[in-house]
């Protein structure tokens, strides 16, 4: 029996520069980011700018951690995206698979500083676990499909969508709710900040001058969903998830392999489940850290898959619109991504201006490029040598009803 | 599935077992001992002799490479290529990030220890046994709770299956620190233990080609998640959809390896779960209970049963489960012996 075709049917956003898959549209063609000078961590002296998150007052507060309002924030809009909400009986059988970086990091905080408190140590320990985020998830909509947490640094959602398309292609799932999110903690600013991964200035990938990444926080979430069910129901059809791939450098705990190797075996594998060719490919959002270290090994592998062509197909990277969320990156940029295939418009990568010439790639910059774009893949690396590539394609008829 | 898949490879740790044939002796014997404390750790004489390379991994990362590295040479080479890594862990680098969580409290953010920070992502474990094996095919680190460890397991049955690899190493691991013990709030007298276990998962032709022993085979797995209040039913599906896969019937099972840990409302759950699932066999059917003798280790307890399993089984099939109070239940089929 020949795998099923996994469609995406709902986009859910919580960045720093929109709460919506339509604010992110009209953000990426506007040039807008939600960047800003700010100071959410003390780290003694350092200053680092951010993608903060301005939750709407209404996100409730029942004692979740921060990374699951966020979470919750996507899933609700992804929900309605899809329209499933005002359709049958779905949810019993509705799976949830979201990947988190630091998971619920702000609640093992509390429980720290909370020492000799047993009360609030039990009430901020229930939210410890990285699992936490997926259940929350799945109890505020009732959903009692396949449930799972995803922790692979950055790669995390992207791994969470990959599997998601897997469980679907294979028929052991219609609908899912997959993706992730991440949010701003001390952990983290003082982490990279430590590690000297951090810019001070402005993220600017592939530009020579660039110096390091700026943390952001986020959710990004999709409602996939098998094709024959999302054409019963008329649903409106984003795109269609048609392959995935994993692999490991096996080279160095925080560094990516100089060549991208690992990056390399997961585009092919992608590529391969996906049954398409480099040349089919219009499209490539990279993960476009900013770091030295990041860039020019993700354009190595792109010239070790792609050829002389890797030249010519255009790249970027959406960090600098909201910054790296860590986990939820992976979610957020493929869904920024298929929002611009839909609008025929490729988002500019801000901040790069004067292109390293390691990174000798097409990468798209300044006002953006209007073009048709049929096939992307979306490619992201994480500490632990950890590699992940999604391929999504224009579906007939994109953005309308599937009927 | 789509192809027949078998373990190829066995390798477990305990605090009081190294191998799996001294987890199978210490199970066999049903003799859980006195603890030297409630909370047992794995003794440091049981690690795998840590290259230079790797004295920077946590405890976390030691353990779980120690059970790698006997699976794998259980199991024998393979190409690192097409060799993936599936690890799952329930907790997996809490203590580590509270450790420095703990130190930045007390000094200030600009004084976190890089070395502790790069393992402040439950994947670091999983890089570095990765490095240490030189594995390059499919990666995945999974934290859904208790489940985690059989969770990894299918993912690696789902990649043979899509072709995404030849083997697949899954690993199970979980450590322990006095704030998980202390949040667990977990029942006196509950005997809780470090343990780590790992499995290698290939493809039936390739493993029955290169004459590689074959522990069991996987027939089918089956996972679900659902409300906390109706845990029981959540584990009933994921067992239906596992003896779905597996092509069974309730009648043909021999064993169960059940997660029951002896706290009431877990075991409650795992009961209802059986009789709903299995119908008037799941009164006949033997089931097992290894963490009377191994205590609860988190997501390693389904790893661990999966290897007993694999000792018990002659050519009858067997059911081992997962469930840990975080709305997620795994189930899994196995096979025994080799069936060419």
């Amino acid at each position: 029996m020949s795998p099923h075709r996994v469609v995406i049917t709902g986009l859910g956003v919580t960045a720093a520069n929109a709460l919506s898959a339509d604010e992110l549209a009209q953000a990426l063609a506007n040039r807008r980011s939600g960047i800003r000078r700010a100071a959410p961590f003390d780290i003694e002296g350092r200053t680092y700018s951010a993608g903060v998150v301005d939750l709407p007052d209404k996100a409730p507060d029942d004692g979740v951690d921060r990374v699951s309002k966020l979470a919750l924030h996507a899933a609700e809009q992804a929900l309605h995206d899809s329209g499933l909400e005002a359709q049958g009986n779905w949810r019993e059988e509705t799976g949830v698979m979201l990947g988190t970086s630091r998971g619920p990091a702000l609640s093992l905080e509390q429980v720290i500083r909370s020492g000799g408190d047993e009360d609030a140590r039990r009430r901020h320990f229930g939210e410890v676990p990285f699992s936490s985020i997926a259940r929350n998830v799945a109890d505020r909509f009732g959903l009692g499909g396949i449930l799972s947490t995803v922790t692979m640094a950055c790669v995390s959602s992207s791994l969470a969508m990959g599997r998601a398309l897997d469980e679907i292609r294979q028929g052991r799932a219609s609908v899912m709710l997959a993706g992730g999110a991440d949010a701003l903690t001390l952990l983290s600013f003082s982490g990279f900040s430590v590690l000297r991964a951090m810019t001070p200035t402005v993220c600017r990938p592939f530009d020579h001058r660039r110096n390091g990444m700026v943390l952001g926080e986020g959710a990004g979430i999709l409602v996939l969903e098998e094709l024959d069910h999302a054409r019963q129901r008329g649903a409106r059809i984003h795109a269609e998830l048609c392959g995935w791939g994993t692999a490991g450098d096996a080279h160095h705990p925080t560094s990516p392999h100089p060549e991208g190797r690992g990056l390399q075996q997961a585009m092919t594998l992608a590529l391969r489940q996906a049954g398409l060719t480099t040349e089919q490919i219009d499209f490539v959002n990279l993960h476009g850290t900013g770091t030295p270290a990041n860039d020019p090994a993700e354009c190595h592998a792109l010239r070790g898959v792609f050829g002389a062509r890797a030249t010519s197909v255009p790249v970027n990277s959406l960090k600098p619109y909201f910054g790296h969320t860590l986990g939820a990156s992976g979610a957020l940029e493929l869904i920024g991504s298929v929002l611009g295939m839909a609008r025929d418009f490729l988002p500019p990568t801000l901040n790069c201006e004067e292109l390293d010439p390691k990174c000798d790639v097409d990468v798209v910059r300044g006002e953006g490029r209007a073009q048709r774009i049929d096939t992307l893949m979306s490619t992201k690396s994480a500490f632990g040598g950890a590699n992940v590539a999604l391929i999504a394609r224009r579906f007939p008829g994109t953005g309308r009803t599937a009927r | 599935m789509s192809r027949r898949i078998v373990i190829s490879g066995l390798g477990a740790v305990c605090p009081r077992a190294t191998g799996p044939t001294a987890l199978w002796e210490l199970f066999s014997r049903g003799d859980a001992g006195p603890p030297s404390s409630l909370a047992e750790r794995i003794p440091d004489a049981a690690f795998v002799k840590q290259s230079s390379q790797l004295r920077h991994m946590d405890r976390l990362g030691r353990i779980a490479l120690t059970a790698t590295t006997l699976a794998i040479e259980d199991a024998g080479p393979g190409n690192p290529l097409q060799t993936g890594i599936a690890f799952g862990s329930g907790y997996g680098c809490l203590p580590t990030n509270e450790e420095y969580l703990e130190g930045i409290l007390e000094r200030g953010g600009r004084y976190g220890n890089p070395v502790v920070f790069q393992n402040t992502v439950t994947n670091a474990a999983t890089g570095y046994i990765s490095m240490v094996h030189d594995l390059r095919g499919p990666t995945a680190t999974l934290c859904s709770g208790h489940a985690a460890g059989l969770e990894a397991l299918r993912f690696g049955c789902q990649q043979i299956e899509e072709g995404q690899a030849e083997r697949m190493v899954v690993v199970g691991a979980d450590t322990l620190s006095p704030m998980l013990l202390a949040g667990l709030a977990l029942p006196e007298a509950t005997r809780v233990s470090e343990a780590a276990c790992a499995l290698v998962l290939e493809e039936h032709t390739r493993a029955l080609t290169r004459g590689a022993h074959r522990h069991a085979e996987v027939l089918g797995t089956g996972h679900r998640g659902g409300s906390l209040t109706n845990q029981a039913h959540t584990l009933a599906r994921a067992v239906r959809d596992a003896m779905h896969m597996a092509r069974i019937e309730p009648e043909q099972l021999g064993a169960v390896f059940s997660c029951a840990s002896g706290r009431g409302d877990f075991d409650g759950w795992e009961q209802r779960g059986l009789h709903e699932a299995l119908g008037a066999h799941a009164a006949k059917v033997p089931v097992s209970c290894p963490k009377d003798v191994l205590g609860e280790t988190f997501s390693t307890a389904g790893m661990l049963a999966v290897v007993l399993a694999t000792r018990a089984l002659d050519k009858g099939c067997a059911l081992v489960t997962a469930l840990g109070g975080e709305g997620c239940a795994l189930a899994v089929v196995l096979r025994g012996g080799a069936h060419d």
